[in-house]
């Protein structure tokens, strides 16, 4: 995958203005990665260092966090995220084609997002409500069916 | 900033203004046009059905009409939902299209829209939400104010006797009588475990600390579910109020609610909430020029099913991975940052207003023996009502599936159902009719 270029390398202000709002407290991490996740699509090396400088605590400690957390990452996630459940009634059905297909037609693999950052691929997960509460899970399985049938 | 003086004065004036929202017969010329503003019908375009009545209400310049967002109704699976008081007509699956017609022929004719009524299961045209078959078994304690008031608008909670059972418990109760209140009603934890919450307070109230902490689990992770988030999206200032009493009742001046950043409504209308209770001086220093003082954060979870179990909640909130601590010590005793630290589930909350208001023993007369009260159910699957449904403890899971789901689509046969989540298990026809497995 081509590397997409770190846009906050430049911007440093950005990630500091977010950090300004917070005292340096290490129970305030969570919050600093969410916001920096929201703003930049991911977590940055370079972002990971400041925060660990910032907070007073090392590198590894940052890791740790964004690695256990579902919603940080640490490539871009795409405009659009896909996510194939493999829960075992959706695996019955036949899911597993359906991520072969994903991964071949978009040529990424769980946790990778395309080139044009258009798709980010979320992996595979456990969607139990997805038949349940329609409304709720509408629009994420809208893309899901969107871009299952266009591959 | 508000004094009590004025806030019963909101009070008294704002309960006249909505006495539309629950009396069919008001006195009254104005009409109220409810719209849902849940999650599920937020997803269906209800934003935009109520810029839409906005704008043809101005064009055409109707007077006496408000256009109010409200949280879940209920019944997600006709949604969007429009409701128009104090005649209380139900609207099924409105979309920003039907909007004018709406205007023209029932505000405007004042005629009803034969075509965007609900059918009921047994096929008959329902005017009335209430006369639907899925709200007849259900009895609303802690979702009262879901769909009835517009959640980010304090002083509308307020006229529905909101902040009433603080002031009570402020000026009128210990902290004993309190504990002792929510111990007789019976009530027991929400979040899973059903640990009696009166117990609980006690613990937290008895343990050694200079400082505790209040803390509202709403990480809400189990798949299907969204019990709490309607609540928190519909009814924010109830958990607020329920959270300021807990803290009375223990000792603490200091409240968390975890939610997780998947729930962007909730956690903007429970920002908001906060936000509305600071400035009326509800959430603050001296509350009402009482002893008591507090005030509530919120913290974002960042998608982690084991960041609901309370020990790793408290773990995410220190900023730390969510690894669960050993028990024991109890959060009741070594909690946040190793204080006595309270922590119940937002459904827990939304029911302690209503006990203190009505008092134990009402709560105690509802339900079984051992589980007392109702309970928040998120309706999903191969059922014809899928939504949000409160039911007293011990209804049959048969009443739930069929008499408020409606049954299975295209009337198929029941084969299995699943309660609480994926860590519970499987319910056959067997035992469809048995309330005491469920
Ligand atoms: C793996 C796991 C996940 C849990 N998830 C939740 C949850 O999402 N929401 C919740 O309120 N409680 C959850 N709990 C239960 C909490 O640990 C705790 O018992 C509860 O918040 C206490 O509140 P209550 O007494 O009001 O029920 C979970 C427990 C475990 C073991
Ligand atoms: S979200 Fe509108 S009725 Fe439930």
């Amino acid at each position: 995958m081509e590397e997409v270029k770190c846009e906050n390398c430049k911007k440093d202000e950005e990630l500091e203005k977010i950090l300004l709002q917070y005292k340096q407290d290490k129970d305030n991490l969570i919050q600093i990665l969410n916001e920096v996740q929201e703003h930049y699509g991911y977590i940055p090396t370079p972002a990971q260092m400041r925060i660990a400088e910032y907070l007073g605590i090392t590198l590894a400690e940052v890791y740790g966090v964004i690695t256990f957390y579902s919603r940080f990452t640490l490539k871009p996630k795409g405009k659009y995220n896909i996510a194939v459940c493999l829960g075992t009634a959706c695996y019955v059905k036949g899911s597993e084609k359906i991520l072969e297909r994903v991964k071949e037609r978009l040529k990424i693999d769980a946790g990778e997002t395309t080139p044009d950052r258009k798709i980010f691929h979320r992996g595979n997960k456990m969607y139990r409500g997805l038949r349940t509460s329609t409304s709720i899970y509408n629009k994420r399985r809208s893309l899901r069916k969107s871009n299952c049938t266009k591959s | 900033m508000k004094s009590l003086e004025e806030i019963k004065k909101i009070r008294e004036e704002k309960r006249k203004e909505l006495d539309l929202r629950v009396n069919l017969k008001a006195d009254t010329h104005e009409k109220h046009i409810l719209v849902c503003r849940g999650t599920g019908c937020t997803s269906s375009k209800s934003e935009d059905i109520i810029n839409n009545f906005k704008k043809l209400i101005k064009e055409k310049n109707i007077p006496n009409v408000r256009v109010i967002q409200t949280g879940c109704f209920g019944l997600c699976a006709k949604g969007p939902i429009v409701i128009i008081r104090p005649e209380d007509t139900f609207y099924a699956m409105v979309t920003p299209g039907d909007c004018e017609e709406i205007v023209n022929t029932h505000l405007i004719e004042g005629k009803t829209v034969d075509r965007l009524l609900c059918k009921d299961i047994d096929g008959t045209q329902v005017k009335r939400l209430d006369d639907l078959g899925f709200y007849k078994k259900q009895e609303r304690i802690a979702l009262k104010n879901c769909g009835k008031i517009d959640p980010e608008n304090i002083d509308e909670y307020i006229a529905f006797d909101g902040y009433l059972a603080l002031e009570k418990v402020l000026f009128s109760m210990s902290q004993d009588e309190v504990i002792e209140e929510i111990t007789k009603s019976g009530l027991r934890g929400r979040g899973g475990a059903g640990f009696p919450t009166g117990k609980k307070w006690a613990f937290t109230k008895m343990a050694e600390g200079d400082q505790k902490y209040v803390v509202c689990n709403a990480d809400e992770g189990d798949p299907g579910a969204f019990m709490d988030r309607s609540i928190l999206e519909g009814d924010p200032h109830s958990v607020i109020e329920a959270m300021m009493i807990a803290g009375y009742a223990i000792g603490a001046d200091q409240g968390y609610i975890y939610v997780r950043a998947e729930y962007p409504i909730a956690v903007q209308r429970f920002g908001k909430a906060i936000e509305q209770a600071r400035e009326y001086g509800i959430l603050g220093k001296n509350i009402w020029g009482t002893d008591f003082s507090f005030d509530l954060n919120i913290r974002l979870g960042a998608g982690a099913f084991v960041c609901g179990e309370e020990t790793a909640l408290l773990e995410s909130i220190e900023g730390r991975a969510g690894r669960p601590r050993l028990k024991p010590p109890f959060p009741a005793n070594v909690g946040l940052w190793q204080k006595p630290t309270l922590i119940n589930n937002v459904e827990t909350y939304a029911n302690i207003t209503k006990i203190i208001l009505n008092g134990a023993d009402w709560y105690a007369g509802i339900g079984t023996e051992k589980s007392k009260g109702t309970k928040v159910f998120a309706l999903g699957g191969n059922v014809v009502n899928t939504g949000l449904v409160e039911v007293p403890m011990g209804t049959t899971l048969r009443e739930i599936v069929y008499d408020i789901g409606g049954g299975i689509p295209n009337g198929r046969d029941f084969k299995a159902a699943q309660t609480g989540g994926p860590s519970r298990r499987m319910y056959t026809k067997r035992i469809l009719g048995c309330s005491n497995r469920l």
